[in-house]
């Protein structure tokens, strides 16, 4: 039996903002490009703004497209979960990644 | 049950006519005032709104009409003039009348209501028609509604604005942190945001540095546009910001309506697509999107609407510990007041027979039980009482209407309007303070032509006035008038066989004869006055209210009337006394003291009966021999010493056995003509004893020494 190809994990640290956006763009292109699913990881991010966000979604649709599976994982810290819920991205404060990925809006 | 929601519907109804009134006469003196137009908007469409929904289908249909009137004056299209006024007041009036004609419309409201609703529609295209052809002209204006949003919601003291945010696409290459931007909007008061993500493209194809989201929401806050805009304020030349206020109407909507609703109220679909997508089994916005009837933006932005309404209201409802008041029928406070006199009349029993038993657990309950009922008594009536101010706003449409009648002009000022009086009472004074104040219009304020040549202002000013006085409201009407013509009264008085010629009064029985049924010193019978029964119609009311009424006036300055009522007419400490076996209350309120005296000190000077009294000579009433009860006087007097209405008076008893909680029950038709007597209570025993009419017995004895000193 096949066995299935690790996924590909995603895990930036610091503080995401759009100085590290085109760096972030090309991690994930090149692990939609890689078989497997794509993982992204939040525990290492301490703060963000919408560039990474635009990713994320981009990244989303490119799942889609593709058929590969792309999911969050770790836990959110206070000020990304706050950051998201004040912009109106979450109704609830996520606490783990899986929560953040099924609350985002339009995800 | 749909005639309980009636009811309640009815009686909201009949509660926001009331402001409304208000509302246009201040808007009259205010025109530019947008607030009081927004308050008289909000009225009518509340009552549009649920007259539409519990079948009161006229109603709909003119409130219909008069909204578009009112809405068109809030957009400035329609001038806030007397003529305006005019017909929002007789508009509201109508409103009125077709509520009170429950179920059964008549064929004369069905007309009014047409002349009506071609009164406002004839406004609207004239003036529409006029700023036509002179754009710009003058309204209270209010600004424009967001035309895509859904409501947002508002809570005391706060305002809601609907936000769009759409950052220029460059935004972030300036360092800009736009989620630090929503974070400080957010800072500001309770916000609901809706990022619209769906022009992001493909990872492939995408710019990471621009910005490719915008943002839709609403903000309710205490902070104003500017400060909102200040959020901003480093970015708004490279991004397209809305701020728009929400009205209130809009935010009850959002929190009380369906989304179908919202969205065709909002112009966002037609209602056919509405009741098409409702017959399929999937959630009518995902319909109306597959179906491109709406935008997923346009959808996401009228559920962002309503969720924040819903949040806002609970926060409210947390913040005041859920509801602030609530409505109950008057006749359920009624009953609870008969009980609360039945509760205090068996607490008496309690007492009188733990008296009899000597028993001291009993004793110790009883006295236990007393102090209970009468916090329950002190609470109970504390709940019937409203502000009178209530009342008083009914009394500026008089004035407004009646000047205008009469080619005079008036302004009604008040004071004391939060005065709180026992709403049977306040119910009771509407019909004597009309005819007071239509009285003073009439009679004491002269026409503007006769003002100047007095060297008066033109417009006449009638002051309207409540204060407390012990366990009375003092209720005063006074005017800047001609004042009362004595000479005048006199004459007339004589004419009618009122007084004899020649007799001798004082000023203030001079001015009591306005109270007389019959006199009039008005040249012609007018629709307002000089029938002479309106001030008769005051004196009889006042005194059933077991109050009184004063009159003071000055020639060519005014004249003020002061009624004294009681505050209540339910429950009130009396002094009880006894005469033989009979027992009586006087109402504590009115009692001056009590004192002893030897019976052969109850002297008559000529032909009237006088006891001494802290160095005055007083009149009294032996009350064995006026209520005609057997036995004799003991030989030391009890005396209570009471006030009438302007003199004081002693009650000769045998015992003064001390204060009573009184639950004033009505006399039955056979005794409602016995002289001095306003009432009647039941005793712990089952007794009953009668409640003296102090100003009542006071007149009967000036009376009976008048008829003496004349037959003498």
């Amino acid at each position: 039996m096949a066995k299935d190809p690790a996924p590909q994990e995603l895990a930036p640290v610091g503080k995401l903002f759009i100085d590290t956006a085109a760096e972030l763009r090309a991690a994930l292109t090149k692990a939609f490009s890689k078989k497997g699913s794509v993982l992204f990881r939040w525990d290492g991010v301490e703060d963000l703004d919408v560039p990474l966000l635009q990713l994320l979604y981009a990244a989303r649709v490119e799942a889609s497209r593709t058929g590969k599976e792309f999911h969050f994982t770790g836990i959110v810290t206070d000020r990304v979960a706050n950051r998201l819920y004040s912009a109106g991205f979450v109704s609830v404060i996520p606490l783990s990644g899986e929560e953040l990925e099924s609350n985002l809006v339009g995800f | 049950m749909l005639d309980k929601f009636k009811s309640s519907f009815r009686e909201e109804a009949e509660e926001l006519l009331g402001q409304l009134e208000s509302t246009l006469l201040e808007l009259e003196d205010s025109p530019s005032d947008a607030e009081l137009l927004n308050a008289a908007f909000r009225a009518i469409h509340t009552i549009k709104g649920s007259a539409g929904m519990f079948g009161f289908d006229e109603i709909a249909r003119f409130t219909h009409d008069l909204e578009n009137v009112l809405d068109k004056a809030r957009a400035g299209k329609i001038a806030i003039s007397r003529e305006f006024i005019d017909l929002a007041l007789r508009g509201r009036d109508h409103i009125r009348g077709l509520l009170s004609s429950g179920d059964e419309l008549t064929e004369d409201l069905r007309r009014t209501t047409d002349a009506l609703v071609e009164e406002c529609r004839a406004l609207a295209a004239e003036t529409e028609a006029r700023n036509e052809a002179s754009p710009g002209s003058p309204g209270a204006a209010a600004p424009e509604q967001p035309a895509s949003g859904a409501p947002g919601a508002a809570s005391e003291g706060k305002r809601t604005f609907y936000i769009r945010f759409q950052p220029g696409p460059d935004i972030f290459r300036n360092g800009t942190r736009v989620l630090s931007l929503l974070a400080d909007l957010a800072e500001l008061g309770e916000a609901t945001l809706v990022p619209h993500v769906h022009d992001i493209p493909r990872l492939s194809e995408m710019d990471p540095e621009r910005c490719y989201c915008y943002w839709e929401g609403y903000l309710t806050t205490e902070s104003d546009r500017n400060a909102i805009r200040d959020v901003f304020i480093f970015v708004e030349s490279e991004s397209s910001l809305t701020i728009e206020e929400i009205e209130e109407t809009r935010i009850n909507d959002s929190r009380t309506k369906r989304l179908g609703e919202l969205l065709v109220q909002y112009q966002h679909v037609p209602p056919e697509e509405i009741s098409k997508a409702l017959s399929s089994q999937k959630r009518l916005g995902e319909i109306l999107v597959e179906k491109g009837i709406i935008s997923k933006d346009a959808l996401d932005t009228t559920l962002a609407g309503q969720n924040h309404a819903k949040k806002i209201q609970d926060k409210a409802a947390e913040a005041g510990g859920a509801l602030a008041s609530v409505r109950v029928a008057s006749e359920k406070l009624d009953q609870l007041v008969d009980l609360v006199g039945e509760l205090v009349t068996l607490q008496a029993r309690l007492a009188r027979t733990s008296l009899d038993l000597k028993e001291i657990s009993l004793a110790a309950i009883s006295e236990q039980f007393e102090r209970l009922i009468a916090q329950l008594r002190d609470n109970t009536m504390s709940i019937r009482m409203l502000p009178i101010g209530s009342t008083f706003n009914k009394f500026r449409r008089v004035v407004r209407d009646l000047s205008t009648e009469l080619g005079k002009e008036a302004d009604l000022l008040t004071e004391g309007a939060d005065t709180e009086l026992d709403k049977t009472v306040i119910e009771r004074l509407n019909d004597p303070l009309v005819h007071i104040i239509r009285n003073s219009l009439d009679h004491g304020i002269e026409s503007p032509q006769d003002r100047e040549a007095a060297g008066k202002n033109r417009k006449g000013t009638i002051l309207l006035k409540a204060q407390h006085s012990g366990a009375h409201v003092l209720i005063s009407v006074r005017d800047d008038g001609a004042g009362l013509n004595a000479e005048a009264i006199r004459a007339k008085a004589v004419e009618r066989g009122i007084v004899a010629p020649g007799q001798e009064l004082t000023e203030a029985e001079i001015n009591q004869l306005i109270f007389h049924p019959g006199f009039s010193t008005a040249k012609s019978v007018t629709k307002v006055s000089g029938r002479g029964v309106g001030m008769d119609v005051v004196k009889r009311e006042i005194d059933s209210l077991g109050g009184t009424v004063m009159i003071s006036t000055e020639r060519g300055r005014g004249t003020e009337m002061t009624l004294k009522i009681p505050l209540t007419l339910a429950i009130i400490e009396g002094l009880l006394v006894a005469v033989g076996g009979e027992y009586y209350v006087v109402p504590l309120s009115s009692v001056d003291g009590c004192i002893e005296i030897p019976k052969e000190d109850l002297r008559k000077v000529g032909e009237r009966r006088i006891i001494p009294y802290r160095g005055d000579l007083l009149p009294f009433v032996d009350l064995r021999s006026y209520f005609e009860v057997p036995g004799e006087t003991p030989d030391i007097a009890q005396i209570v010493i009471a006030n009438a209405q302007d003199s004081r008076l002693g009650f000769v008893v045998d015992n003064v056995i001390g204060d009573y909680q009184t639950v004033i029950k009505p006399l039955g038709r056979m005794y409602k003509d016995v002289s001095g007597i306003s009432g009647a209570t039941i005793l712990g025993d089952g007794t009953v004893a009668l409640i003296l009419d102090v100003n009542r017995l006071s007149q009967a004895v000036q009376a009976e020494s008048q008829r003496k000193v004349q037959a003498g």
